[in-house]
């Protein structure tokens, strides 16, 4: 237990003034150098369990109950300075839309400045060239001088990485990371997370809707179904027979 | 929101690029650049421009009318000079003025005239132009106290024009600011500004600076008064500024790169400045044109009523205030032209303002090219 990067107990999310239920009673732990994958459809709440780690939560949402736990310190009871270090710092998070991620009116070198300016490093050319070649960017400097609209997608998502592993997190959040990328860039920015993984010891947790990257790359899986935890287990039993009914419906939907 | 969006920024960039000369192919915008060029130039070197400084009075040229440039002396061309004038009474006791014609005075490109101190710098004593002693250049007419008009209206240029600027500084380094923040943290924030912001906008305009100014002491100097001015102009137009903004930043803050920023831990008054800030600028750099002849206006009704800048300080509006009475204004129609340089100066910030906002604005630039 103490081993954990990252324990999750009960947490619950719900619209403020009353409103209706978005997650309820989620519970999960992730170890380093573990891959939890997060399955769902589309409004199942996989997004906000990942914003609600960060407690990046919009304005109209709070957490009513549960805690989140990281290195055993519980993120609920921390202050907004200390989240802000945390954020980049402990958890970090990777988005669907690499394109949009980006502020167009700066250089891609000069936001990964901004993230390891606000962890109070110096930001050198040297380091952002650093960060990029071990995104697997092949030509940094060019890469690091270029305005969002100049790049394609997948060199904007690997340098969207090379930003969230910037200040050394712990715990990386993938919200359907490769969702966005042909099948070809896909496979390489998966192959990506997995020797960052091994390489800085990071825990990832990579929500998706596609099963296919679960079985090849996660290690443990948590089934999403309108924001009710139906499954969690490692990915080698999804396929028997005694999963929830959803998880039945979301393999059997695949094979179609 | 996310392919979409990132598209048409990446076409606002690309369209504003190509709009940046066209902009000046406007009807008028090269004109209004010029003239405000001129009037910021002879502002700038007033000491320099005027022949005569804002307060050498010669009590003889009282009212005196603009003089007349003539190239023919006695039958013979002459380089372009000016007669001496000295007043005289008709049978109603009117002032007229008669020219002396037996001795012309040329006018001269960088002649002599009074010392001065250009900026409080550079001392000199060469104007760009002037006639010797003892006769006079009235290039725009004197007024009561036979002060040079033109003269006048170039120093008071360096209050008139400039209150503009800084009112303008001043309130959208506050507009902004308050706008963007109520916009980025919303909730109680948002409407404890907003609801300031209505405050100051629920008072009509005029009255509220009328009730400002009472409030600053009457014995400042004219460069506190000067100051004063300049806050309490800004003090009124903050709001109007701030309020845009802040819906502007509403759907600003909702952008995948305020969020990734945030969950980067960048601080909120970072993100604030660079994120939210600078992609409002397309709405606020027309605005900026669009709100600086209000701030010169404010000046000069400040000052027409004896409440801003005081004589012997020379600003447009407290020269206009010598034109209050129609039977001054009849008796001396060149009372008037600083009412001409106001409008001049308030068109072509309007033409400039008007031209950057449909230039700015994508939505309405591709409408016009279809």
């Amino acid at each position: 237990m103490s081993q954990d990067l990252l324990t999750v107990r009960n947490l619950s999310v719900h619209l403020r003034c009353g409103g209706g239920m978005i997650l309820q009673d989620i519970s999960l732990s992730l170890r380093p150098r573990q891959v939890l994958g997060v399955v769902g459809g589309s409004g199942s709440g996989k997004t906000t369990l990942g914003l609600a780690l960060l407690r990046l939560l919009p304005p109209a949402m709070e957490q009513t109950s549960g805690s989140i736990l990281y290195r055993a310190e519980d993120l609920a009871a921390c202050s907004e300075v200390r989240l802000r270090a945390l954020r980049g710092g402990a958890l970090s998070m990777v988005y669907q839309e690499p394109a949009s991620a980006f502020d167009p009116l700066y250089t891609v070198g000069r936001q990964i400045a901004e993230a390891l300016e606000a962890h109070g490093d110096s930001a050198g050319q040297k380091r952002i060239v650093e960060l990029l070649v071990m995104a697997g960017v092949k030509d940094p400097q060019r890469v690091a001088d270029s305005y969002p609209h100049e790049l394609s997608g997948g060199l904007l998502q690997r340098a969207m990485i090379a930003q969230a592993v910037s200040c050394s997190p712990g715990i990386l959040i993938a919200d359907e990371p490769t969702s966005s990328l042909d099948v070809r860039v896909q496979a390489r920015v998966m192959e990506l997370f997995m020797r960052l993984k091994d390489q800085l010891g990071l825990g990832i947790i990579l929500i998706t809707h596609d099963l296919g990257l679960i079985r090849h790359f996660a290690d443990d899986v948590l089934v999403l179904d309108h924001g009710v935890m139906v499954d969690h287990c490692p990915v080698g039993s999804l396929l028997f027979s005694e999963r929830a009914d959803y998880t039945r419906r979301l393999l059997e939907a695949e094979s179609l | 929101m996310n392919q979409a969006s990132a598209n048409s920024d990446c076409v606002a960039a690309v369209t504003s690029r190509a709009s940046e000369l066209f902009f000046l192919r406007r009807p008028g915008v090269l004109a209004s650049l010029w003239a405000l060029g001129f009037l910021y130039a002879a502002a700038l070197l007033a000491e320099f421009v005027a022949p005569y400084s804002f307060v050498t009075e010669a009590r003889a040229y009282s009212y005196a009318p603009p003089s007349k440039i003539h190239v023919v002396h006695e039958g013979r061309l002459h380089r372009p000079f000016v007669y001496d004038v000295q007043a005289a009474f008709d049978a109603n006791h009117r002032r007229y003025y008669v020219e002396d014609r037996t001795r012309p005075f040329a006018l001269e490109i960088f002649g002599r005239g009074e010392p001065y101190r250009l900026l409080g710098l550079f001392s000199g004593d060469r104007h760009l132009l002037t006639v010797r002693e003892p006769a006079r250049l009235f290039l725009l007419g004197a007024d009561a106290r036979g002060r040079d008009i033109f003269s006048r209206l170039v120093h008071g240029g360096r209050i008139s024009l400039t209150i503009g600027l800084a009112g303008v500084a001043l309130s959208f380094f506050i507009g902004l600011l308050v706008g963007g923040a109520a916009g980025y943290f919303g909730g109680w924030i948002d409407s404890a500004l907003m609801r300031l912001c209505e405050m100051v906008m629920m008072v009509p305009g005029f009255y509220l600076l009328l009730a400002l100014r009472a409030a600053v002491p009457d014995n400042f100097t004219s460069v506190q008064v000067y100051g004063a001015i300049v806050i309490i102009l800004s003090f009124i137009s903050w709001a109007g500024l701030a309020r845009v903004i802040r819906g502007m930043s509403l759907s600003l803050r909702e952008r995948d790169y305020v969020l990734a920023a945030r969950s980067m831990g960048v601080s909120d008054l970072r993100i604030i400045v660079t994120h939210i800030l600078p992609h409002t600028l397309s709405y606020s750099l027309a605005a900026v044109m669009l709100s600086i002849p209000g701030y010169i206006l404010g000046e000069s009704a400040l000052s027409l009523i004896g409440l801003g800048i005081q004589d012997p300080y020379a600003s447009w509006g407290n020269m206009l205030s010598e034109a209050m009475s129609l039977v001054k204004v009849t008796f001396a129609p060149w009372l008037l032209w600083p009412a001409v340089f106001i409008c001049v100066t308030v068109a072509c910030f309007n033409i400039i303002g008007d031209a950057l906002r449909d230039v700015l604005d994508p939505d309405k630039a591709a409408g016009e090219r279809s």
